[in-house]
């Protein structure tokens, strides 16, 4: 339509210069011209038409065509909208369940992160029960496949679980076992060495060693270290009594052994068990004095055994022999025989009252109370200075004891009470003089005791003799010349 | 008592190597006291009258084989000793010497007896020193935590003196009333030995069987 309008106001606009020239001729020229152009509009017009109803048509068609695609549309649209709808429901409802599963998956996780724990733990205290396990030196290395899991180098399989379940059951099993079989040991001179072992469960090891020289073989206690892993035998030998123990277990006769229920703590204080030579020197300097005591009163004692031992006697075969005398009035061979056994207290008295048997009784009581006199400071020599000695260790020994104590108490003043080792020096000295002053007084008392009742023993013997010796003259003389009562009545 | 004994040997055990001279002593001081026990009884029991005993001396009589008592002993001790010739005097010296004689052997061993029961307490109180320096032995080693360790220590001081004591006791009293017994018994010998001078009174000479007067 609008191409029309443009058309005809060209036509318009191009009439107009004509005018000028000829009116009418122009009019005609017009006219016609007016008419060709109307019939030329004409035909355009009715083109213009044709084409305007073309493109009406056309128009409507492609409208029509829109329309269609519209509504075609308009359905897609509604269509994916309820799609989308269910889309979004679907979308929700995984989403759920991707929560729930990734809780689950958390839980599942933790559980497993536990497990993993537990398995772990208990690999550990398994690797510290094997450890410490003796039978650790027997087989070696069982524990190696513990360590990947301590360290969780690897996650661990039911292989390993079931590793580790095997060995838990066999140390168990073996802790409960009295074994005998070789194996290796570090014997007391530190060498490697194969010996004979009997282990009793988990306690105690005891080994036979074949000594290399041919000597009856060496018995004695294991000490297991679970840093090597290694029997080490211990450092001193088994007493005596305690070898004879083991020995009969070993042969079959006895049913007890000796074991050690502290898994070597025992054992381990077995060595470090002093002797006698070995406490002496922690006694301290009061020791020697206390030694010094023991050696005067043992130089004392074998004096005096020695001076008794030289005046021994047998008294009543020998009074028996002076009695069959005097009553022979043999004095020679009394005499003799008295001076043949000189050494003798008795005989030595006797000897020197002698001379005095024709004297009055009072005279050769005197003689013989001065000649016992005589001998009874050599009899009783030392007797003294032992009771005395007797009377002193003890006291020394309590001496000691107190200057253990005072220098306990400096260590306690310096270094305070914390360290119990640091008082022993001065607590072992207090005990170790107490023990040698006891130790020492005790012998000392009771030999003092038993030569001071040796001493009156002899004394009063040598008094009761002399008094029988006197009473045997007279009784002889008496013998010889009767009474006077009696002479004068015959 | 199998049960015993295992409990003994167990308690002697625990008291450590003290133990064995402290019982050494018990067994030789109890030994000891048996015996003096048992002579003191004899010597006390089967004893004669002191007038027969006087008649015996008078007449020479020995006594039966049977009596053992104290005066039964002096009464043989004296006319073992006795003159042939009677001489109150002498014999009055002779009965002295008898009554010394057997004086003599009734202190015997009691000495021994009462030393023993003193220097048991003493081995006890030993026994405590090595008992007390094990157990410091155990505290340098293994420090004060451990209790069980110390016990052997501490059982040796404990048991130890309770056994000296326990043996110390008895013996003391037993050597009391023995030395009181002896001394008794010395007294009442004492006695008779002045109760039978009487019988020695000058009179007339015994004859004696066998007797040859130079």
């Amino acid at each position: 339509m609008s191409r029309i309008f443009a058309i005809l106001l060209v036509a318009c606009l191009a009439g107009t210069p004509a005018a000028a020239k000829d009116i009418r001729q122009a009019h005609i020229d017009l006219e016609k011209q007016r008419q060709a152009m109307a019939v030329q509009a004409e035909d355009e017009l009715a083109r213009a038409k044709a084409a305007a109803r073309e493109n009406a048509q056309a128009i409507r068609r492609d409208r029509q065509a829109l329309e269609a695609a519209i509504s075609r549309l308009s359905a897609g649209n509604k269509k994916l909208k309820k799609e989308n709808q269910g889309l979004e429901k679907n979308i929700l409802a995984l989403g759920t369940e991707g929560d729930k599963l990734r809780a689950a998956l958390e839980e599942s996780r933790a559980v497993n992160k536990e497990l993993a724990g537990f398995v772990r733990a208990y690999a550990k205290d398994l690797d510290s029960l094997l450890d410490q396990s003796l039978q650790s030196a027997l087989t070696p290395d069982r524990e190696k496949f513990l360590g990947p899991l301590i360290n969780q180098e690897r996650f661990w399989s039911m292989d390993d679980l079931r590793r580790m379940a095997d060995t838990a059951l066999e140390e168990i099993e073996a802790s409960g076992r009295v074994e005998f079989r070789q194996g290796p040991i570090i014997d007391r001179q530190g060498r490697d060495r194969t010996a004979k072992i009997l282990t009793l469960g988990n306690f105690t090891g005891i080994y036979v060693l074949e000594s290399e020289t041919g000597a009856s073989p060496e018995t004695g206690f294991l000490i297991y270290s679970d840093q090597s892993r290694r029997f080490f035998a211990l450092s001193k030998l088994p007493s005596v009594q305690l070898k004879d123990q083991l020995d009969a277990y070993l042969a079959g006769d006895a049913d007890a052994v000796p074991m050690d229920m502290s898994r070597g703590g025992a054992l381990r204080r077995f060595t470090h068990e002093l002797n006698l030579a070995e406490q002496v020197p922690k006694g301290g300097p009061i020791v020697w004095p206390i030694l010094a005591i023991l050696g005067l009163a043992l130089l004392i004692l074998l004096e005096r055994w020695v001076f008794f031992l030289r005046r021994r006697l047998k008294v009543e075969p020998f009074m028996a022999e002076v009695r069959r005398l005097i009553d022979a009035e043999n004095w020679a061979d009394c005499e003799t025989l008295m001076a043949g056994r000189k050494r003798a207290l008795i005989p030595k008295v006797l000897l020197k009252v002698l001379p005095f048997r024709d004297r009055s009784r009072s005279d050769m009581e005197n003689a013989l109370q001065e000649a016992i006199l005589g001998e009874i400071p050599a009899i009783e020599r030392f007797l003294s200075t032992l009771g005395m000695l007797a009377a002193i260790a003890p006291l020394m020994g309590l001496l000691g004891t107190v200057t253990g104590m005072i220098n306990t108490f400096h260590v306690i003043t310096y270094y305070g009470t914390g360290d119990p080792r640091m008082m022993s020096g001065g607590i072992s000295e207090a005990l170790v003089t107490t023990m040698l002053g006891l130790a020492v007084a005790i012998p000392i008392m009771l030999c003092h005791t038993l030569l001071s009742r040796m001493v009156e023993t002899h004394i009063s013997r040598m008094e009761e003799k002399a008094v029988s010796f006197v009473n045997m003259v007279f009784k002889a003389r008496n013998e010889c010349r009767p009474p006077e009562g009696a002479a004068q009545e015959g | 008592m199998q049960v015993f004994f295992y409990h003994m040997a167990d308690y002697v055990r625990s008291g450590g190597i003290v133990m064995f001279p402290i019982l050494g002593v018990s067994l030789v001081m109890w030994v000891l006291i048996f015996n003096r026990v048992m002579f003191l009884r004899r010597l006390h029991v089967r004893n004669i009258p002191r007038d027969e005993a006087g008649k015996m001396v008078r007449d020479n009589l020995w006594p039966d084989k049977g009596l053992k008592g104290a005066n039964a002993a002096l009464v043989r001790a004296f006319l073992a000793r006795r003159s042939r010739v009677h001489d109150p005097e002498l014999d009055n010296n002779i009965l002295d010497e008898a009554v010394m004689a057997l004086n003599a052997s009734l202190d015997r061993h009691l000495a021994a007896i009462s030393v023993l029961s003193a220097v048991a307490p003493l081995m006890g109180l030993l026994g405590t020193v090595v008992g007390m320096m094990q157990t410091f032995d155990v505290i340098t080693i293994f420090g004060t935590g451990n209790a069980r360790a110390m016990a052997s220590g501490i059982s040796v001081a404990l048991v130890t003196t309770q056994t000296g004591l326990m043996i110390s006791i008895p013996g003391l009293y037993m050597s009391g009333w023995l030395n009181r017994r002896a001394a008794n018994l010395k007294q009442r010998i004492a006695a008779t030995g002045m109760y039978l001078k009487r019988y020695l009174q000058p009179g007339d000479p015994i004859q004696m069987k066998g007797s040859t007067p130079c």
